[in-house]
């Protein structure tokens, strides 16, 4: 069977890895080809921080909590290796405050030892957030992971081809499952207009001493904005840009600023840090929330089925969802495979 | 009149002791004399991490008061922008038992002070319970300097030397504060000042963020990531001087990190490191008078903090300064003839 996945971002990769395993693990055989524009570093995973931290509201469907409980599961899986930290994977502290007593996140059992903070360590170490969450969670940094996936595909005769795509059916005719992971470039591909970007400029800064994270949830009296700040292995992220609607990937020095006077006024001692990095990416958004989904098309040419696996729309958590919403993927992978060769015996 | 004050000793206890003392004490000029500086004294090598330890039969109210009062020191610089020079970092972690002990005393100084649920200890087979908690650490290798740069900019003297009497220091010193660590056995004859010798790996591993305390059947191997790279110990040898890394405890201190945190077997040693605990029964921290005649010479001892130098230094360099004070009034009345 035939299977393209389009889009090497940490959404088509580990989707890619996924299938790969699972039809090794079956001892199935399976042509897979990922198929990209962009590859690392010239996409939007390579800026991003890779922190594990799914949208912070109370509710969530029961696939969304299964792929995040997949996600963090593997994540947990990759530490019992010794070589995690090579692959941008480790555990990191920390803190998310708010300026109101908001309910607890459906995920705060997926994450470790998650507590409220003490009005103690809110008043010492956040004064005037009212509230807060004290959790661990994992960073799994895309720039060293991504190189890592891509290897160990290459070594597994996983095929890659960089070219646009620009429509489906340019591939109806080699592939007979695509599997759709190409973010923000849904919105012309598949003609989704639900999907917007959210730009984000971060900067990363030498503060070696920096082991947890913070992230904020204003408005709060005297920080402006939603600042954050999280240690990756080498430096450490900070940001709290989130502009809805705004294609501009580059790095704009008004964001430069607002992000410094949010970052400083929480963490004052980050001041005169050394900047290493500034990087401008597009969140890929999507209105209703991620698109993980099979889809049977008829191609318009041959009027031969093709089926389609749409996994995009991550937003801001492209990093949280991946591991899991790659193995729903590879689970509908299997069932088609299956299907497939019920067909053939008829 | 100028009242002359010297402290002896430039370890953590020592400069802290002479900023205090020129912040607290007014009209005098001090002079820190030491036959060590930063980055060579023991202070240098510690991690520096904020917890009570290795301080005998210490009374408990005062380890409490010394101790919450230095947090709330190293709390200030924290949320300061001088805490990256003062070296003051915030870290959360974990301590590992095989059996459950009672809390500590110092649990409800830190943040967020908690037990380890069973999804925990999943990550650590062998232990059987344990605490996580949020601390502070204050790395001897910047806050030596920073306390330096201070004393200095408020006008204080620097001279190397090493001394062998208190009363030398008669002639030119009106008070001296004895913070001399391991030395002061030597100095006022104190035999029972002991080293615990503790020795550690200076590694790098970017990827640990949190820090590990193991105890069980006598060890304590430890892993404390500091601002640039991590402490893997230890040892706590009782009357051992040795002061050169020993290679079975060199071993010993690796097998036992490596077996708590496996990753750590793909680090680079940046170099090995032995420091010796100025340990006492208690920790002194009085005032005496030493001396007669012309001779004659008031001193505060603050000296013996075992493996808590860093957890107690403000606590009781605040408390140093007030017996300064308390010394000088007293010259007042008797001057010297």
């Amino acid at each position: 069977m035939k299977v393209a996945v389009i889009g090497a971002g940490i959404v088509g990769m580990t989707s890619a890895l996924r299938i790969m395993e699972e039809a090794a693990h079956a001892r199935r055989q399976i042509d897979l080809t990922v198929i990209s524009e962009k590859f690392c570093p010239d996409n939007t995973s390579y800026g991003a921080g890779g922190i594990w931290k799914p949208p912070s509201q109370e509710h969530m469907t029961a696939a969304e909590l299964r792929w995040l409980k997949w996600s963090f599961d593997y994540l947990t899986s990759m530490l019992k290796t010794d070589y995690a930290h090579e692959l941008g994977i480790f555990l990191q502290p920390g803190y998310y405050v708010f300026m109101e007593h908001v309910p607890d996140p459906a995920w705060k059992d997926i994450v470790v030892g998650f507590r409220h903070l003490t009005a103690w360590e809110l008043n010492n170490l956040f004064p005037g957030y009212k509230h807060g969450w004290f959790y661990t969670a994992f960073i799994c940094q895309p720039r060293d992971f991504l190189p890592w996936a891509h290897t160990k595909l290459a070594e597994n005769g996983v095929g890659f081809v960089r070219r646009r795509v620009g429509s489906l059916e340019e591939l109806t005719p080699h592939y007979d499952v695509i599997v759709n992971c190409t973010g923000l470039e849904a919105r012309s591909l598949v003609q989704d207009k639900a999907v917007l970007p959210a730009r984000g400029q971060v900067m990363r800064v030498k503060a070696p001493w920096i082991r947890y994270f913070v992230g904020t949830s204003g408005p709060h009296p005297t920080i402006k904005g939603d600042p954050y700040i999280y240690a990756n292995l080498h430096d450490v992220v900070i940001g709290g840009i989130k502009q809805e609607g705004d294609y501009r990937v580059t790095n704009d020095p008004r964001d430069t600023k607002t992000i410094w006077e949010g970052v400083l006024a929480l963490h004052p001692q980050l001041k005169g840090a050394e900047v290493v990095e500034e990087w401008t990416g597009l969140r890929p958004m999507r209105k209703g929330g991620i698109r993980l989904e099979r889809e049977t098309l008829v191609d318009s040419k041959s009027g031969r089925d093709f089926e389609v696996i749409h996994n995009y729309g991550h937003g801001a958590n492209g990093v949280t969802w991946s591991h899991g919403c790659a193995r729903e993927v590879a689970e509908i992978v299997k069932v088609i495979m299956t299907e497939k060769v019920t067909k053939s015996r008829l | 009149m100028v009242r002359r004050v010297c402290v002896v000793g430039a370890g953590v206890v020592g400069l802290s002791s002479a900023v205090c003392i020129q912040e607290k004490v007014p009209g005098v000029q001090v002079t820190v004399l030491s036959e060590k500086f930063s980055p060579h004294t023991t202070s240098d090598g510690a991690a520096g991490f904020w917890e009570p330890h290795i301080l005998n039969d210490t009374p408990q109210e005062l380890i409490r008061r010394w101790g919450d009062e230095t947090w709330d020191h190293l709390k200030t610089l924290y949320l300061s922008p001088v805490a990256c020079d003062a070296g003051v970092i915030l870290l959360s972690g974990y301590h590992l038992h095989k059996q459950p002990q009672q809390d500590p005393d110092w649990a409800s100084t830190v943040f967020g002070f908690r037990h380890l649920t069973k999804q925990d200890l999943q990550q650590f087979p062998g232990f059987s319970s344990g605490w996580f908690s949020t601390h502070l650490l204050c790395e001897g290798r910047k806050y030596l300097p920073w306390l330096m740069t201070k004393f200095k900019k408020a006008g204080g003297k620097v001279q190397q030397g090493k001394v062998t009497s208190l009363t030398e220091l008669a002639d030119h010193y009106d008070v001296v504060v004895n913070c001399c660590g391991i030395g002061a056995g030597e100095l006022v004859g104190d035999n029972t000042v002991q080293p615990v010798r503790g020795q550690v790996y200076r590694v790098h591993a970017p990827w640990i963020k949190c820090f590990f305390d193991a105890e069980y059947d006598g060890h304590d191997f430890y892993i404390f990531p500091c601002s640039n790279n991590v402490v893997l110990g230890g040892t706590a040898q009782k009357g051992n001087w040795n002061l050169s890394p020993h290679p079975a405890d060199s071993k010993a201190i690796w097998e036992g990190c490596c077996q708590l945190v496996p990753s750590l077997r793909k680090c680079k040693v940046d170099h090995e490191w032995v420091g010796l605990r100025p340990s006492r029964p208690k920790v002194r921290l009085e005032r005496e008078s030493v001396g007669k005649g012309s001779s004659s010479l008031e001193v505060v001892h603050n000296y013996g903090h075992g493996g808590a130098g860093i957890t107690l230094h403000w606590g009781c360099a605040q408390q140093a300064a007030r017996l300064v004070r308390e010394a000088l009034s007293l010259q007042q009345l008797k001057p010297k003839l």
